[in-house]
């Protein structure tokens, strides 16, 4: 078969990529409620929009500055300076326009992955603040610095997370429990007492949509995560690699996500979707050296995971609302660390150490640094500002009302009835939580 | 008047100005003020619907359009 045209191959991972946003707007509009439907949706656009746009700014120059642990201006690094050649139109570099555009969709997916877990009670442009610096600052420093062919967690530790759960699920899942213990729960979400109560989702159907939108995004997302020139494709540490090795174990990830979460969860819908991204996310470290039943049985695992860690962060009264500490930070920590039990021995190119659970650990617990102090400390300073939660009689009244000139159902949303034993139909009416 | 080549002979960087350049720097630098004043300004639409629900103000002066049910 002819090569694919490199440019057109990221172009296309690109695109898909951005179906994982279409899937993060559907998923948490489904999981607000009504009265903050148009706010989730417009938080995530901005969010999107933010991101990019920073990461234009400064996060392509961090990555390329940073591999050795501190900003160098090496020629990389010049090379990405928003004022450069090669930042921009040039018809003799056909490389730096689309990496950079796959690297801000990773950048865009990281910040985004936050989002469901603050719904409903952050302030928007708090929200923005965090989310830019996790999407274009912190989350492409721990890229540079283990997710890089010249990465000093590769040359140092051998380091290997060919799909990015350390950089990209890690920190962003680190960051959002930094965010969350400042932010709170949302008003009833936890009785006096400390129980936990369920704020359902204004729209289930929609949430489960999202998530098979994102599981779509997921592959180019993956095809992101390889190096492909032409003739051939290569981890980002620069070992041969194939698609086929990432179709194994994508799809086998997500078999046995699923499998697993609907088992802990008895079969709750929430967990048992969100077990296939627990399932992709799981066997993301080691997806192109796994054997496919390896890689499901680590999948399985991390979606029976999942739901355990979902209500253990209930017992701290950490409301989040979409699973994003479990399923991207703890799942993605579960990841790093089951490449290292299982890969731990195989090689590394350039004469770089080879894989072990030793190197995996330390890396996973450096991502975790860099996702959760940062996040905490500037969500602490917004909140001491007043920037972070907005006021209790805005958040029990709806963002809408407040910051959105639009209504989301003008004709109302329809209502279930439900049969009653005598058979009349009545309505199902549910009173609000405060 | 904003192009670096005269002729696609040749040619590497195209974008408007050139690489390097008075003009990029200047569109680089109104990007970042405009990226900036976006949060300013977001900041102060936050806090007056804020409180305008507070204070119990309408956030839309007028009645509501036929049809539209009362707010939540």
């Amino acid at each position: 078969m002819a090569s694919v045209n490199n440019e057109f191959f990221y172009w296309m991972s690109i695109a898909l990529m951005m179906l994982i946003h279409a899937g993060f707007l559907a998923y948490e509009v489904g999981a607000s409620r009504s009265k903050n439907v148009l706010a989730t949706a417009m938080k995530n656009l901005l969010a999107f929009a933010t991101i990019v746009a920073s990461f234009y700014f400064v996060g392509w120059f961090l990555y390329n500055a940073m591999p050795s642990g501190f900003i160098e201006f090496n020629d990389a690094a010049k090379a990405a300076l928003p004022w450069s050649d090669n930042m921009g139109p040039n018809v003799q570099d056909p490389a730096s326009g689309i990496f950079w555009g796959a690297f801000a969709l990773f950048a865009a997916t990281t910040g985004s992955i936050m989002s469901g877990a603050v719904l409903e009670r952050i302030r928007t442009s708090g929200f923005l603040v965090l989310t830019v610096m996790v999407g274009s600052v912190t989350w492409i420093i721990g890229a540079a610095w283990g997710w890089h062919g010249a990465g000093w967690m590769l040359t140092k530790l051998g380091f290997h997370d060919v799909g990015a759960a350390g950089c990209v699920h890690m920190i962003a899942g680190f960051a959002t429990l930094g965010i969350l213990i400042n932010l709170g729960p949302r008003i009833g979400r936890f009785l006096p007492d400390g129980k936990p109560v369920t704020i359902r989702p204004h729209n289930l159907p929609l949430t489960m949509l999202g998530l098979m939108l994102i599981f779509t995004g997921f592959f180019g997302f993956l095809m992101g995560c390889v190096i492909y020139a032409g003739d051939g494709y290569a981890t980002i540490y620069a070992s041969p690699t194939t698609l086929s090795a990432f179709a194994f174990n994508t799809l086998m990830g997500l078999a046995g996500g699923i499998i697993g979460a609907y088992l802990t969860s008895r079969g709750e819908p929430f967990w048992t979707i969100s077990g296939g991204l627990c399932g992709v996310i799981g066997v993301a470290s080691g997806m192109d050296l796994y054997h496919p039943a390896l890689g499901f049985l680590i999948a399985f695992g991390a979606g029976c995971i999942a739901p355990f860690l979902g209500k253990l962060l209930e017992k701290f009264k950490i409301d989040d609302v979409v699973g994003a500490v479990s399923v991207h930070g703890g799942i993605g920590l579960y990841s790093v660390l089951m490449a290292g039990v299982f890969l731990s021995g195989y090689p590394n190119t350039d004469g770089n150490p080879s894989v072990s659970l030793w190197g995996q650990a330390v890396g996973a617990a450096v991502f975790a640094a860099l996702g959760f102090i940062p996040a905490y400390v500037v969500s602490l300073g917004l909140k001491k500002v007043g920037l972070l939660r907005i006021p209790k009689a805005v958040e029990e009244q709806g963002l809408d009302l407040s910051e959105v000139p639009a209504t989301p159902y003008p004709e109302g949303i329809p209502i279930t009835t439900m049969r009653s034993s005598s058979g009349t139909a009545v309505l199902a009416l549910g009173e609000e939580v405060k | 008047m904003f192009s670096p080549i005269d002729s696609y002979d040749d040619a590497g960087v195209v974008f408007t100005f050139g690489g390097f350049s008075l003009g990029v720097w200047l569109v680089f630098i109104l990007a970042v003020v405009v990226f900036v004043g976006f949060f300013v300004r977001m900041i102060q639409h936050e806090n007056h619907a804020y409180k305008a629900i507070i204070d119990h103000t309408p956030i839309e002066p007028g009645p509501a359009a036929e049809g539209e049910p009362t707010t939540y």
